[in-house]
This record gives structure tokens, C-alpha cells and sequence, in this order.
């Protein structure tokens, strides 16, 4: 389904808001179902969203696991001799960390499935001034930049010998921390060629710019926002009537 | 209008670079800079542009006139009416995920009307060869056809000059070609080219070359 980038937005702060106000498993499930469902209806790929981001799902899972490890409380379902291992509190927060995460994964999905500048062309039309919306867009350009300037450090190892893949854990982690530094300071100076870029083509040379792209709201995206609307309110009036929010 | 630089000069870290390099250019003309490597080329074109900024380690000083105007005088529109600039790397001049939108950037800049964005977008396109290329993503691009794209984005601001810094070196040689003929035609239009480049290819187009020599005295040359 094609929305207005305004309209997707929306949906986003608002499976986003919830995802933070939620306060249990229960009302995060209820919210994570919602934003998958989203998703669904909005015909995005889950499955090749699921296959990038691999790596990244299992450091999530890495991540719940070692709190489920670190949080005590309530019932002990495993313990070595007067050591308790996973309790019932730890394996709860592991299990809301894995929800949250996974809603932001559904939310992000959305952001990542607009045509090109459209987002940014979305906050400037909801009245962002154009340096904080170009900002967001250009931090979103630098990912793979970044990724492309570790990428090619790793090879310049490779080619002088060094096998990071075959290295202890402990001396891998010291090489990757080496590779850090000259990764972003080759970051800093492509950023500054782009910045130079941008200024030769008149960026800042006045106060409001145009837009190539219109952007007008439909019918669709109107009905899209009131019911998306109605259902956080009133999803939000019943966490707080059965205590599922977080107190603010 | 004419393109003068009076008394320019650069230094870093107290070592200079050029000193007192005075020249004009006039619209129609390609005039190219050459020069050894830490000659200061690249800091020239940006001079040129008005987009050197002085740093703890840089000093800069001398003028650039744009038909009698001092740079500093002008606000950023004015500039970009008076000159544009392509850099040598392709890969880091575009910043918009589409083709079409890449070529926007500037006139968007200039709040230009969506109308005019529109011509001006399909003119770049056109001079440029890349009318096919509007739909495309910009990362799916060939470093040549980026260079096109970035040269096309610095064509719709309609810069009276366009300084080119080295922008047929990381392209293959078919571009190349293509590319010096967009400069030849910009210059044919009434357009000022400045060139910076080592390709002797390059420089056969040109009608003056100066050469920069690091911390020396430069050699302007007619052909």
C-alpha cells in the first residue's frame, strides 16, 4: 500500500511511542503483532528485511540472552549450587527486549520502504527545518560508507597476511578496535568532500527551499491516520485503565 | 563575464602552496591548471568556488572577481549563478538516492519553482546524455555515469562557469570523451570551463594551461 510519507511517519512514531509505554510481554505482544500486521498490509519485505539484517537479529538475541542471565528476580528456574542462573524476571526482560527490538525492526521497515528522498521530503513538509531533515537523510547515506570503510581495511589486512577469521575471539576484538579509528577518520574526510558538494549547490542559500516532489494527502492517507490514530488512543486508554503502561 | 583571481595565495602549516597567483578567464574559454601533486590544485578550484575555508593550519588570501564582483560580497545564490564546481570523486558528490532527485538538489536550494526544477532537471539531463538514467538509483550507478549525474546536478544551477577538478580520472575511457565534450560545449555556449588535469587528452581541449609549480613562481601559457 502507498502512502504518503507524512502518513508513514505517523505510524511509525506511533508503533514506536507504544513500544516504549508498553509496560509488559502481554501489551508488547499485543504491539508487536500490530506493527507486523502493518507491515503485512503494507505488502513490505519481512522475509529480506529478515535475511539482511541476520547479524544483526542474533546480536539481539545475544544481547536478551545475557540479561535473561543478569536480571534476578521472582521464581529461579536454574541454579548452580547457591548461584542463581535464569529467573522468571530475567527471562521477562529478555523476552521484552526481543519484542521491543523487534518492533523497531517492524517501524524501520516502514522508513526503509519510501522511494528515494521521500522521507525527508515527508519531515520537511511537516515543517522540519531542512538542515535537521537533510541531517537524518545524510547520517542514513553514511551506514554504508562506514560499512564500506571497515570493509576495505579488513581487505588491506587480508592482503598483507593476516587472517582475521581464523583469530582467537580476544585478539579479533583488539584488531576490529585498530580498524575503528581509521574507519571513521576515512568517514570524517569523504563527509567533508560530500559537505563541500553540497555547499557548490547552494545548500543553506536560502531560508525555505522548494520541493520537485508534491506531496498531497489523500483520502486513503486521511482514513489511514484517523483509524491509526483511534486505535493508539485507544489501545493507550486501555493499557492505562489495566495498568499496562509505564508511569510517566 | 570574466573570472579573475588576483594575488592568491595558500599555505599549510606555514609551508606554502601557491603565492600570488593572478589570472582572469573568460566566458567561452577552457583553461586548464596542471601541476604536480601537493601543488595546490584542488585548493585552487575551491578558491575558485568560494568554498576554501581558512583553518588553524590554512592561510588564504587574494580575491576572485566573477564579472567585477568579489566572492565574499555574494550571497550563495549569486554564487551558484556565477560558477559550479565537479570534484574528482564520484562517489562522494551524490547524496540523493534517485537520479531525478539528485538533479533537483540544486534548484531546490535555489527555491526555484517546481516547473523550472523540472526544466532545468530535463536541460542538465539532455547535455549531459542521462535522460535514461532519471528513474535509477544512484547507488546502482558506474562511477562514469555518477561523474555525468554530478556534472549534470552542477549544470542546473546554469553557473556561468563550471570548474572541473580531475573529473576524468577515476572514469574509463568512453566517458572520458564524453565528458571532455560536454566541457567543449559548455565553453562553446558562452560558459567559462576551468580544468584541472594531468591527462594529456584532457589539456588538447583546453585554449590556456597554467601550471602550477608547489611553492613556486607558475607559468600561464597560452596554447
Amino acid at each position: 500500500m502507498k502512502l504518503d510519507p507524512r502518513v508513514r511517519l505517523l505510524i511509525i512514531i506511533l508503533i514506536t511511542s507504544l513500544a516504549v509505554l508498553a509496560k509488559d510481554i502481554a501489551y508488547l505482544a499485543i504491539v508487536f503483532a500490530a506493527a507486523a500486521l502493518v507491515d503485512i498490509i503494507m505488502k513490505l519485505d519481512i522475509m529480506g528485511a529478515i535475511k539482511r539484517l541476520r547479524h544483526f537479529l542474533w546480536l539481539i538475541l545475544f544481547i536478551a540472552f545475557v540479561q535473561s542471565l543478569t536480571v534476578k528476580g521472582g521464581t529461579t528456574l536454574i541454579s548452580i549450587k547457591s548461584v542463581n542462573l535464569l529467573t522468571t524476571k530475567g527471562i521477562g526482560f529478555a523476552i521484552e527486549f526481543v519484542l521491543r527490538m523487534g518492533i523497531i525492526l517492524f517501524a524501520g521497515l516502514i522508513a526503509a520502504s519510501s522511494d528515494g528522498r521521500e522521507m525527508t521530503d515527508g519531515l520537511l513538509k511537516m515543517g522540519l527545518p531542512y538542515e535537521f531533515a537533510f541531517m537524518s537523510a545524510i547520517t542514513l547515506r553514511f551506514l554504508p560508507v562506514f560499512s564500506e570503510e571497515f570493509r576495505s581495511r579488513m581487505n588491506a589486512m587480508a592482503m598483507r597476511g593476516i587472517d582475521i577469521k581464523k583469530m582467537p575471539i580476544g585478539k579479533k576484538i583488539k584488531i576490529y578496535g585498530y580498524l575503528i579509528a581509521p574507519a571513521i577518520s576515512g568517514c570524517i574526510i569523504k563527509s567533508r568532500e560530500l559537505a563541500l558538494a553540497m555547499s557548490s549547490r547552494g545548500f543553506g542559500a536560502h531560508k525555505k527551499r522548494t520541493m520537485l516532489r508534491e506531496l498531497k494527502l489523500t483520502a486513503k492517507d486521511w482514513v489511514v491516520i484517523v483509524i491509526s490514530v483511534l486505535l493508539t488512543a485507544g489501545y493507550l486508554a486501555f493499557m492505562y485503565i489495566y495498568g499496562g503502561l509505564f508511569s510517566l | 563575464m570574466r573570472l579573475t583571481a588576483k594575488n592568491l595565495s595558500l599555505s599549510f602549516g606555514g609551508q606554502v602552496i601557491f603565492k600570488n597567483l593572478s589570472f582572469s578567464a573568460e566566458s567561452g574559454e577552457i583553461l586548464a591548471i596542471k601541476g604536480p601533486n601537493g601543488s595546490g590544485k584542488s585548493s585552487l578550484c575551491l578558491c575558485l568556488a568560494g568554498l576554501m575555508e581558512e583553518g588553524d593550519e590554512t592561510a588564504v588570501s587574494g580575491e576572485v572577481y566573477y564579472g567585477g564582483k568579489a566572492l565574499p560580497e555574494m550571497g550563495i545564490a549569486e554564487r551558484c549563478a556565477c560558477v559550479g564546481i565537479v570534484f574528482q570523486n564520484p562517489d562522494m558528490q551524490l547524496f540523493s538516492p534517485l537520479v531525478t532527485e539528485e538533479l533537483a538538489f540544486a534548484p531546490e536550494n535555489l527555491a526555484l519553482p517546481r516547473d523550472e526544477i523540472k526544466a532545468r532537471i530535463e536541460e542538465a539531463a539532455g547535455i549531459c546524455g542521462i535522460k535514461h538514467l532519471l528513474g535509477a538509483k544512484t547507488n546502482r550507478l558506474s562511477g562514469g555515469e555518477k561523474q555525468l549525474v554530478a556534472i549534470a546536478s552542477t549544470l542546473t544551477m546554469k553557473p556561468k562557469f563550471l570548474i572541473a577538478d580531475e573529473i576524468t580520472s577515476r572514469i574509463d575511457t568512453d566517458k572520458k570523451d564524453i565528458v571532455r565534450n560536454i566541457l567543449i560545449n559548455f565553453a562553446k555556449e558562452g560558459g567559462g570551463v576551468i580544468m584541472v588535469s594531468h591527462n594529456p587528452k584532457d589539456l588538447e581541449i583546453a585554449h590556456r594551461v597554467i601550471e602550477l609549480k608547489r611553492g613556486k613562481d607558475y607559468e600561464d601559457r597560452s596554447k
